[in-house]
């Protein structure tokens, strides 16, 4: 049980990571073409 | 147009006195009251406001905000320290601005008088 | 003539390029058009956008740059939809500030990521036409359909404004209509005459015949301006004194100053005191939040993130949503009245003399409630450099998030008695921190002034616009958007971040056995250890580095920490044992220099990455960082010693 509770937690801080490195290093430009390449695909 | 004025007799008067104001006088010389037509735009004392922008930009500032040949002029208000800023009334509109901009405008004075020089050293 | 006139120019002139007559007969599906309102500022342009969209509008930001992109949609009576972009206030297309840029490039449609609107809505003051027909005059050069909106039409009329809309309307060769925002009046019509422009052909070309308007051209609009003006207006006849009045009042040297500083105090007051209930319900909405989860998750990893790192963390921040509201509640009030300008004269001298423009006042004092709307209105400052100053010295003015760490120093430290025989001592200190913080402020931005960026001041140069009655309604939205950008950005930014801090204070957990703390054996422990001979010169134990850690999330986070590290049970709550347990392991000096500290304290993640954001790059946080380190460090520095001396 407190296995999984460990899994999510480190889960969650990961996503948090990444998120603040995309919405705060990532520069707009690239951001903008990254978004745009996803739409593309789709 | 400057020189004659610095070279009248008004600028001889006691420094602390205001002086009654002739002829056409930089805006930012004005004390409150004073009334009066815009002379020209930019080609006033810039040397004064030549701290700040270029004077091209600021005479572009200056018609934006509505100061143009012909506007009908008066000093409303002054700052507390110093009388600085000033508020101006330009035709129907009001505007507030630093004395050392106002001297790019020249002003056609029908009324008033002019700030004793201590408060321009300041 | 009724407010709600519409006046179309009179054909041939249009003719072809409102096809009134054929559109609606073919009611073909088009494309959702796009309405753009321009207008000068103070023309009443936020309360028609509020009017037309009512509550349906967004509010994010332009792609790549940090200016507020508000759009809505609405819906004409006759099913007809549009959406509408509310573009930043300008007075020309002649671009100064990061806003006013948006404005130009959006009416030019340069702006990437943004399609060019189908109709520009010119919306003029209609008790000041003058310069809102210079802005018409050169929105025509671009060639997009417009429409003019001749807003606060009741105010001129009530003046006694005689205005010839036909004649204004043949003159400027497009549409006029006239609106009272406030009351929605004039909308229908609006959209109808924005309809009618749209189902017509586009603009001509993308290639518009805007350029930048220099001296000559500028004088040439004034006396084309002028000229429409003599032919279509007719000023009243007894002008309004009511502003002038006003004026004399409170643009007095003495009167007028007098009324700004007991505004500022019922301000204070209102931030302080009234927030106060609010804030404590939310604070015990959030603990019982915890004790919720605590109930109901099995102990572990998980609900420790939920509990400690998610709900105290968060709920911390959130607690000064009440502050923050309230603030910006007397901002958009004096604001909509139009004294924000006259606080700005009368300040200038003030500020000008520490280097900043007069126009800094407004961002600095929102950096009472919170550094961050601070540096966000420092956008209303066209100059890039006065605008990086005012956001350089933002975060020295006193936040309410220092209030908790002020509060339980104080009360652990200084005395509770009376001087002078009035005054509270513990007050007299509060006072004082809050002092330091504006004169730290002013001196700091004097000393960029002279040392860093000589010569090239901005001129003071600003409209004073009529007195005005705020409309209750545009106020509250006006306070519901700031709630909305204050949630989010609790909701995305500081929740990732009070995520992060919580696996730095929480991992590697404590081994078994362990003695102390557990943020003892974390890495945050161990960063605190790890500066603790950094930070030993300016008296400060390594149970005061580990709390500086979290307080990177939010500086109030320091005082949980602190009853974290000396393991006492309640955290914030409970500020009368933690502050007997301070007092009992740090010394009068070290209690001094973390006041010192935490006047300058740059440690606020949160106001440097806005501050990235707001102007695009490292290096001015970094800056931001650098410098107030340093002086938080000479501070607490020369604190500590003075203390030691005196014996403390």
């Amino acid at each position: 049980m407190s296995g999984v509770q460990a899994v999510i937690a480190y889960a969650v801080v990961a996503m948090a990571a990444a998120w603040i490195v995309w919405s705060m290093f990532v520069p707009g430009k690239l951001k903008a073409r990254l978004r745009g390449r996803v739409r593309l695909k789709r | 147009m400057l020189k004659r004025l610095q070279d009248s007799p008004v600028r001889s008067a006691i420094p602390s006195a205001d002086v009654m104001a002739r002829g056409v006088v930089p805006l930012g010389r004005g004390a409150r009251g004073l009334r009066g037509v815009v002379a020209s735009v930019g080609t006033g004392a810039l040397a004064h406001a030549a701290g700040g922008l270029e004077p091209a930009e600021l005479e572009r500032r200056l018609l934006e905000i509505g100061f143009v040949e012909g506007a009908r002029i008066e000093i409303l208000h002054e700052g507390a320290l110093g009388g600085d800023p000033i508020a101006v009334r330009i035709d129907d509109a009001r505007v507030a601005l630093r004395r050392r901009e106002a001297d790019a405008v020249l002003i056609q004075v029908e009324a008033g008088r002019l700030r004793p020089r201590r408060g321009l050293a300041a | 003539m009724s407010a709600e006139a519409v006046l179309e120019p009179p054909p041939p002139s249009l003719a072809d390029r409102l096809n009134t007559e054929a559109a609606p007969a073919q009611a073909l599906p088009v494309a959702v058009a796009r309405l753009a309102l321009i207008g000068a500022p103070n023309c009443g342009k936020t309360a028609l956008f509020n009017a037309l969209t009512g509550s349906r509008q967004k509010v994010a930001n332009y792609a790549g740059v940090t200016v507020e992109r508000k759009e809505g949609a609405v819906t004409a009576v006759d099913g007809w939809r549009a959406r509408v972009l509310d573009l930043p206030g300008t007075y020309s297309l002649r671009a100064r500030s990061p806003d006013e840029v948006v404005t130009r490039d959006a009416v030019l449609g340069r702006l990437a990521g943004e399609t060019p609107p189908d109709v520009l809505v010119c919306i003029a003051d209609a008790t000041n036409l003058k310069g809102a027909l210079r802005l018409v005059l050169e929105l025509k050069q671009v060639g997009r359909p417009m429409v003019l909106a001749m807003n606060m039409f009741d105010i001129a009329e009530r003046q006694g404004w005689r205005i010839d809309l036909e004649g204004l309307s043949r003159e400027l060769d497009i549409p006029v209509v006239t609106t009272v925002a406030t009351r929605r009046r004039g909308v229908d019509a609006l959209l109808a005459a924005a309809q009618r422009l749209a189902r017509g052909p586009a603009a001509l070309s993308s290639e518009v015949a805007w350029r930048e308007p220099g001296p000559v051209e500028l004088r040439t609009a004034h006396r084309e301006a002028e000229r429409i003006a003599r032919a279509c207006v007719a000023p009243p006849a007894r002008p309004d004194t009511l502003t002038g009045k006003l004026d004399g009042v409170l643009l007095h040297p003495v009167f007028g100053s007098a009324i700004l500083l007991g505004l500022l105090f019922l301000m204070f007051q209102a931030v302080f005191t009234w927030a106060q209930p609010l804030m404590d319900l939310i604070k015990a909405g959030f603990d019982q939040l915890g004790v919720l989860v605590g109930q109901t998750f099995p102990p572990g990893l998980l609900r420790s993130l939920i509990s400690e790192g998610v709900i105290s963390g968060v709920g911390s921040v959130l607690v000064f949503l009440p502050q923050i509201l309230i603030l910006f509640f007397f901002i958009i009030v004096l604001e909509d009245l139009g004294y924000m300008a006259r606080a700005a004269f009368l300040m200038d001298r003030v500020m000008g003399g520490a280097g900043l423009h007069g126009r800094a006042f407004i961002p600095l004092l929102s950096s009472f409630a919170c550094a961050i709307p601070g540096v966000m209105g420092a956008r209303v400052i066209d100059n890039r450099r006065d605008r990086l100053t005012t956001i350089l010295v933002a975060p020295l003015m006193t936040c309410s998030a220092r209030i908790p760490v002020y509060t339980l120093i104080i009360s652990a430290f200084i005395p509770n008695r009376t001087v002078w025989g009035f005054a509270s001592l513990q007050g007299l200190v509060m006072f004082g921190l809050y002092a330091a913080g504006i004169v730290s402020a002013l001196s700091v931005g004097f000393v960029i002034r002279k040392l860093f960026w000589r010569g090239a001041a901005e001129p003071f140069l600003m409209e004073l616009p009529a007195y005005k009655l705020p409309d209750p309604k545009n106020v509250l939205m006006g306070v519901w958007t700031r709630a909305k950008i204050f949630l989010t950005r609790a909701g995305t930014v500081i929740l990732a971040m009070m995520v992060l801090i919580w696996f730095l204070s929480s991992t590697p957990s404590a081994p078994p056995g362990a003695v102390g703390p557990a943020i003892n054996y974390s890495f945050a422990g161990m960063l605190g250890h790890a500066m603790e001979p950094l930070l030993a010169p300016i008296g400060f134990t390594w149970q005061m580095a580990v709390a500086l850690v979290p307080a990177m999330a939010a500086r109030e986070v320091a005082v949980a920490a602190l009853g974290t590290v000396y393991a006492v049970q309640g955290g914030e709550n409970a500020l009368g044992p933690l502050s007997g347990v301070l007092h009992a392991h740090w010394s009068m000096a070290s209690a001094l220099a973390m006041l010192a500290w935490f006047i300058f304290a740059p440690q606020c993640a949160s106001t440097l990455g806005v501050v990235k954001r707001e102007t695009n790059s490292w290096k001015w946080p970094a800056i931001m960082f650098a410098y107030m380190t340093a002086l938080a460090y000479v501070a607490a520095f020369a604190t500590y010693h003075i203390a030691r001396l005196a014996g403390a």
